[in-house]
């Protein structure tokens, strides 16, 4: 029987869209589904209106929510987020959440591969290896920075990983002068004031512009094509090859499979909620982590009675997030002189500077030699509307009036805020996972997923330590208003896990190729697969692996 | 009695907001405020409408919370009630957060002829200010004047095709320098919720 495609990708986002661009590439048929719609460069306007307080690139809560699941053993809560008002999106639409990320690109390290075997088990986590190493996936990290983009520069230091080429292919951007007085004050500090690499471009590449230094990055569709983002990267090259076709609007609810348990039909809504279906010899599942489980978990059929590739009930499982600490200074310019002041306040430039000396911690505070984590360095994002609210607030007192009016005049003309964030690993425990809710459906009337958000307290102590760290830099830099902050709740944005790859049937979804083991003809190439996260944003990890996944296809086809 | 139990179910983290948001306008039937919802809603039920006295009285707390001043805009120089009445037709605000606004002015009147026996736009400086004083240690009055000055930086802070910041008056009083490029009619919300 003719088939509609080769391959049959849901999902636009970090993780389908390699694997479209290296199929197209390679000359065969591909048919990315995708939920959202399909902006263009110019549809991406620098409106703090669009970008940040209304939900456009994020689903309405009135129709498509989250049901998440807070508190602690044997005692959990669950609430709708169309009850609580919190948005648990991120992007939808062609290329994904990629569209908005700030493109702060790291490695994991290759520890990070072995963390049981290098570190051992800590109670009430599933820590698990990786089924392969750093350097399986070193080649695809290199690709990745040759193809989507990546600006930078290398240095020495104790935590740089192995690489296979000496430098990045595009130089660093342009930065703030806030850079220097990092690096000063980390040298004082005897800290390694490190460069940040950037999915962004610093010099022209496939017919992408280069960045032009809107001051509107993170959150902000790229009018210029600059950012890495899988859409301006990957998707428009792969359409132009004349193999790929793109169907925004199309809501995947259903993988039909054969009486062997193979995948044969994906069923899908069109824009006017018409039934359809794509036939393929092989289909790859990258909705972002929730909604991949989430999927899986509603495509049963006659060998997938407990969902699409569930054989042994670990699908869901393990979901994992970005642990970490968040805190800021206020840079105040009036007191620095008046030539450092403005380089201070010029817009646009970027900060792009991290601490590493921490990946691996040895200290007796933490019991010896143990994980840790990154901190990186940035300014606050330029939305002034966002900046006018945080404002408001002296201490818990509303200000108003005269009062209110000085404030915002002192804070936009005398003042930046320079943040921080951390980054650890979020253990995987048996209390942080993604389910079928049984009562509450989306606007299609399917069932939404049930995310439980279950946080290991190892998690904290790693954050509080190294936001100490990173507020020690803050000190030394004699900010003001300095503030940190450790939590459990988990950043939306930085989700994986779910599909655990691995070598053992029994235990894992998916093999060491991210094919899953019951439907030999399914991939899910988005974060799902990772076992741990490692202590880095989790964007390269997802373009490198799926640039191994299509090798994989490319083999099996 | 419900009225505070709710205040405080919801200071208390016992209800969520959105709970807490359709409670208030459950208890509009036990307040003197009869009529009232027939001003709030068009026929069609979703959008929010303000009443005369609304209007008079909205005015009056953004000319407080943000007055002209030598130095900034004042909430009528940068065309916060347009706008305001902008996000009240807003759909994908929803529909309790809307209201919000609209019963938090009602609240507002009431708690002026409670306290100086006429509408609260008639009040004068002092009397204004002694009152937000009060009501600010209040949740419902907290939240309400929050959300009023939310919507006045709005105003003060988006791109003037939205109708306010009228010929970037809110971007030059704070020395700001917007993103390029700006938007337009063609990429507006909520007009790009179409693409």
């Amino acid at each position: 029987m003719i088939k509609d495609c080769d391959v049959c990708i849901i999902g636009s986002g970090a993780g389908g869209s390699p694997i479209a661009f290296e199929l197209a590439s390679a000359g065969y048929s591909v048919i990315v589904l995708e939920k959202g719609p399909w902006f263009k460069e110019n549809d991406f306007a620098k409106d703090e209106l669009v970008a940040v307080r209304r939900s456009v690139y994020t689903p309405s809560l009135k129709q498509e929510f989250h049901v998440l699941e807070t508190g602690k053993e044997n005692n959990w809560k669950a609430q709708s987020t169309l009850d609580s008002g919190r948005n648990f999106w991120n992007g939808n639409c062609v290329g994904g959440s990629s569209n908005f990320m700030s493109g702060y690109f790291h490695r994991l390290k290759p520890e990070d591969f072995r963390l049981l075997s290098e570190f051992g088990a800590i109670s009430g986590a599933n820590i698990a290896d990786w089924p392969i190493s750093y350097q399986d996936l070193e080649p695809y990290y290199a690709k990745v920075e040759k193809i989507v983009g990546i600006s930078g520069r290398i240095i020495a230091h104790p935590f740089q990983e192995p690489r296979s080429t000496p430098d990045f292919p595009f130089p660093p951007l342009q930065e703030n002068y806030v850079s220097k007085i990092i690096d000063d004050t980390c040298a004082q500090l005897n800290f390694n004031s490190v460069p940040v690499a950037r999915a962004i471009l610093s010099q022209p590449h496939n017919n992408r512009a280069s960045c032009y230094y809107s001051n509107f990055c993170g959150s902000y569709g790229c009018h210029s094509g600059a950012k890495g983002s899988a859409r301006a990267a990957l998707l428009d090259l792969a359409v132009k090859t004349g193999k790929c076709e793109i169907r925004p609007h199309s809501f995947v609810y259903h993988l039909t499979s054969d009486n062997q348990g193979k995948v044969n039909l994906v069923k899908y809504y069109d824009r006017e909620g018409q039934t359809r279906q794509v036939s393929a010899q092989i289909f790859v599942v990258a909705c972002q982590a929730i909604e991949t489980s989430r999927l899986l978990l509603m495509s049963t059929g006659s060998k997938h009675p407990e969902g699409l590739a569930n054989h042994n009930g670990q699908l869901g499982k393990n979901l994992i997030f970005s642990a970490g600490a968040t805190g800021n200074g206020t840079i105040r310019l009036s007191d620095y002189p008046e030539d450092i002041a403005q380089q201070l306040k010029l817009p646009g430039l970027f900060v792009n500077r991290s601490l590493q000396d921490w990946y691996i911690a040895n200290d007796s505070s933490l019991g010896g030699r143990v994980k840790g984590g990154l901190i990186d360095f940035l300014f606050d994002h330029a939305n002034p509307i966002r900046r006018a609210n945080s404002l408001k607030w002296e201490g818990d007192q509303l200000l108003w009036g005269e009062a209110l009016q000085n404030r915002l005049q002192a804070g936009f003309t005398n003042e930046r805020q320079l943040n921080f964030e951390v980054f650890n690993d979020w253990l995987p425990t048996d209390n942080c996972f993604v389910a079928l809710d049984p009562t509450n459906k989306d606007k299609w009337q399917n069932p939404v997923a049930k995310v439980r958000l279950g946080y290991h307290q190892h998690d904290l102590k790693i954050a509080k330590f190294l936001g100490e760290k990173a507020k020690s830099v803050l000190e030394a830099m004699k900010l003001k208003n300095i503030t940190t902050s450790v939590s459990g709740a988990p950043p939306a944005n930085l989700v994986a896990g779910g599909c655990r790859f691995g070598v053992d049937p029994d235990k894992h979804i998916l093999d060491p190729d991210c094919r899953a083991y019951s439907a030999s003809n399914l991939f899910v190439a988005d974060a799902s697969f990772m076992p741990t996260g490692g202590s880095v944003p989790y964007t390269w990890t997802i373009y490198a692996n799926s640039f191994r996944v299509a090798d994989k296809i490319k083999a099996q086809l | 009695m419900e009225n505070k139990k709710l205040f405080a179910d919801f200071s208390n983290g016992i209800i969520d907001r959105r709970i807490f948001l359709k409670g208030l306008l459950v208890l509009t039937g036990s307040l003197t405020l009869s009529g009232c919802l027939s001003y709030f809603y068009q026929e069609s039920g979703e959008s929010s409408r303000l009443d005369n006295l609304q209007l008079k009285n909205i005015a009056a707390a953004q000319r407080h919370l943000f007055p002209k001043t030598d130095t900034a805009p004042g909430a009528e120089q940068i065309n916060a009630l347009d706008y305001l009445q902008f996000v009240l037709h807003d759909q994908q605000i929803s529909r309790e957060d809307r209201d919000f606004i609209l019963k938090g002015a009602v609240w507002l009147n009431e708690t002026s002829i409670e306290d100086f026996q006429i509408d609260f736009y008639l009040l004068d400086f002092n009397q204004r200010e002694k009152l937000f004083q009060k009501i600010s240690q209040k949740t419902w009055g907290e939240n309400w004047l929050s959300a009023i000055l939310k919507y006045i930086f709005e105003a003060l802070l988006s791109d003037p095709l939205y109708g306010g910041n009228p010929n970037s008056i809110g971007w030059d009083w704070l020395q700001f320098q917007p993103g390029y490029p700006r938007p337009t009619e063609l990429n507006l919300y909520p007009k790009i919720l179409k693409l």
